[in-house]
Order: structure tokens, then C-alpha cells, then sequence
């Protein structure tokens, strides 16, 4: 009987693995932007590696925060206006990758706060005001080839913050402009000026 | 040829114009030079318990039903929760507070565990033991709320309860992810 027992409890064994490992780094901490309805913004996220060979991928994610409302998720979870490019990634130590990360901010999106309960929300320590993130996370490359999926991955999340501007003024770029060339417009106009009173004196 | 008040005037805002437009730049007598350093954000490491090597797994041991709460790590660590001992430790190198969101993936075979919990010491630089396992929410993140400090590390404590050996070795994902 005894040994029915001990035979019994080797066959439940069960051996679980979990394979861990870290780190690589990015070169900033939040994605914080702007843009008007039906824009779309694209940003530039950089990686560098600091192990001897990592492979890993990105992925978009809401965190759910209880007394969230229907109405609040639907402006902080804005995972579908996300993608990036490209989502898989092998990395090796001092080695750098660019990834692109492209926002769509849908045509009949009301202007306001989207992504984030606060526009510091990508200030570093306001955790609790994040909702839409990036995040990537990488393992070490033998482990993911030969671990048969027992591998930790260790990663970092990048609150994205997005501010939807109500209609864009016709005038901004050439405002822009002229602020831009001031000094430049104002030698011009003196020149014009110039020429003019010496075309009529000549008459 | 006699230049005439007007054309003066109009030739002084000129050279006043032309100067301004090239003499702002070196206009700035007193300049200070100033130092920017930005850190990149780098990812959670994770040690032994001695926080020094990569910790490169761990390893639940026991039978159906049973609460293992004595992982092995890679290097052969044994978790003792009573001795203070963690399976890993989570060290933060960076200069800035991070805080932690683990993901424990599905197990595969899925049932081989049913449940897991963790649990993160609730002081920086300490592996100290505190007290109950929270649970982990299998396949989905779980917000810790835990904040380690800069350049500083906690122990990371876990157990699993096993479940169905008909296959008796599983395979899981568990990321762990820190923001700033």
C-alpha cells in the first residue's frame, strides 16, 4: 500500500521551469504628443542592447484601473491607434535598433486628453495616471530558441499621452513662418520701400 | 550724387536691420556652459539572491495540489521565506524609481498550475519576506504597486499550486516590466 503511495506521488511530480533574464534599455521614458483629428504622428523609439544577444518584441497594452468608467476607457484605452514597426527585434550587446511608432488619431476623435487621466502623465513617478502604454521585453536568444517557451522576458513600459487639438487654424503655418523670418521680412520691406520712393523721385 | 533725407533714413534702418539680423548670435557676451546627462531607462535585472549574477530560471517541484513555495533558481538557490531568502531579486539600476508589473503567461500544459502568487519585499535593498503571497493573475499583468528606489533592488518571492501531472513538466512565460 505504501508503495502504491510513493509511486503515486512520482507520477504527480510535475517540474515547472521559468527561465529569466534581462536587460536592454530605451531612450526615453513616455510618448507624450499632439496632433488633430485624422493625423497621423509617427515617433522614433531607439534601443540599445546591453547583453550579448536578446530577442524580443513590442506590444500595446491598456492597464484597467477600478472606477474607470465605460466613458473614461474609451479615451484612455486608445490601444487601437497604435503600431509599431518592427514588432520583433533580435538585439546584441551596444548595438542600437530604431523602431517606429505610428499613432492614428481617428477622424471623429473630439478634441481632449487621450491615453492618460493628466497630460504629466509622462512626468516620471505619475504611475497612477497611465493607462495606454508600449512596452517591449526581451529574453535571452538560446533560452527563446531552445527553451521550448520557459523563458522570462524583462522589458520596460512607455505611457503613451496623446492631446487630440480641436480645429487647425488656416493661418498657424504662415504665422509660424513669418515669426520665424521676422527680421528677414522686415529688411525686405524696407528695401521695397526704398525702391519705390527712389522710383518716384526719379519721375 | 546728393542722397536725400528720406533715401538716409531708409539706408540707416537697413544697415540697423542687416546688423541686428547678423550681430544677434554674437551678441551674447556672458555665456554659461551648461551640462545635459539623460539616462537611458533600462529594464529590471534579475539576480540571485545575492543580487549579483542573472538568474536564469527557476524550478516548482511537488505533487498535485500542492503549494510549492520552495522554487529553485538557476544557480541552485532554494526560496526560503523563513530564512528571507527569494527566488531572485529584482534590481533597479536605473537613477529614478521604477515600478514593477509582473505577467505570469498561461501555463502549458494548461492546469499543470492553477494558481500563483508573488510577493516583493517591502523595502528597498532588503530580501525580507513579507508575510502573504498576492496573487498573480495568470495570463493577464498584475499591477504590483511596487516602487523599488534608484540603484536599488527587493526580493522577489513566488509560489505555485500545482495542479493536473498527466504531463508532468510545464512551461510558462513570466515578464517582468518596470516604468518610470
Amino acid at each position: 500500500m505504501s508503495g502504491n503511495k510513493i509511486i503515486i506521488a512520482i507520477a504527480l511530480l510535475a517540474l515547472i521551469a521559468v527561465s529569466a533574464v534581462s536587460a536592454t534599455s530605451v531612450n526615453r521614458n513616455s510618448l507624450t504628443v499632439e496632433g488633430y483629428p485624422g493625423d497621423t504622428i509617427r515617433v522614433e523609439i531607439m534601443l540599445t542592447g546591453t547583453l550579448p544577444d536578446q530577442t524580443g518584441h513590442w506590444e500595446v497594452t491598456c492597464k484597467q484601473v477600478e472606477g474607470d468608467s465605460e466613458e473614461d476607457i474609451e479615451k484612455l484605452n486608445i490601444t487601437s491607434w497604435i503600431t509599431i514597426t518592427p514588432v520583433e527585434y533580435r538585439i546584441k550587446e551596444g548595438e542600437t535598433k530604431t523602431f517606429t511608432v505610428e499613432i492614428k488619431i481617428p477622424k471623429d476623435a473630439q478634441p481632449g486628453l487621450y491615453g492618460a487621466t493628466s497630460i504629466d502623465a509622462g512626468q516620471p513617478g505619475h504611475f497612477d495616471e497611465r493607462r495606454t502604454y508600449i512596452l517591449f521585453g526581451d529574453a535571452n536568444t538560446t533560452a527563446v530558441i531552445e527553451g521550448e517557451g520557459s523563458v522570462a522576458y524583462s522589458g520596460v513600459r512607455l505611457p503613451v499621452i496623446v492631446s487630440v487639438l480641436g480645429k487647425p487654424n488656416p493661418l498657424i503655418p504662415i504665422i509660424k513662418a513669418v515669426q520665424a523670418n521676422i527680421v528677414s521680412i522686415a529688411l525686405l520691406a524696407v528695401v521695397i520701400v526704398l525702391l519705390v520712393v527712389l522710383l518716384r523721385r526719379k519721375k | 550724387m546728393k542722397i536725400g533725407k528720406i533715401e538716409a533714413v531708409l539706408l540707416a534702418a537697413i544697415i540697423v536691420c542687416g546688423t541686428m539680423a547678423f550681430a544677434f548670435p554674437a551678441m551674447a557676451g556672458n555665456t554659461a556652459l551648461q551640462h545635459a546627462i539623460v539616462y537611458a531607462t533600462g529594464a529590471v535585472l534579475i539576480k540571485d539572491q545575492n543580487h549579483s549574477d542573472d538568474v536564469i530560471g527557476w524550478t516548482f517541484t511537488g505533487v498535485t495540489g500542492e503549494n510549492v513555495m520552495d522554487p529553485v533558481n538557476s544557480k541552485g538557490e532554494t526560496q526560503n521565506t523563513t530564512a528571507d531568502e527569494p527566488v531572485a531579486t529584482l534590481v533597479n539600476t536605473n537613477p529614478v524609481a521604477v515600478r514593477i508589473t509582473l505577467n505570469a503567461g498561461t501555463w502549458n500544459p494548461k492546469g499543470i498550475v492553477t494558481s500563483q502568487g508573488y510577493n516583493i519585499s517591502a523595502t528597498d535593498n532588503s530580501s525580507s519576506y513579507g508575510g502573504s503571497f498576492a496573487t498573480l493573475n495568470l495570463g493577464s499583468e498584475t499591477v504590483t504597486g511596487v516602487t523599488i528606489g534608484a540603484n536599488s533592488y527587493r526580493g522577489l518571492y513566488l509560489n505555485a499550486t500545482l495542479g493536473s501531472a498527466i504531463i508532468r513538466v510545464g512551461v510558462s512565460t513570466f515578464v517582468v516590466t518596470c516604468e518610470v
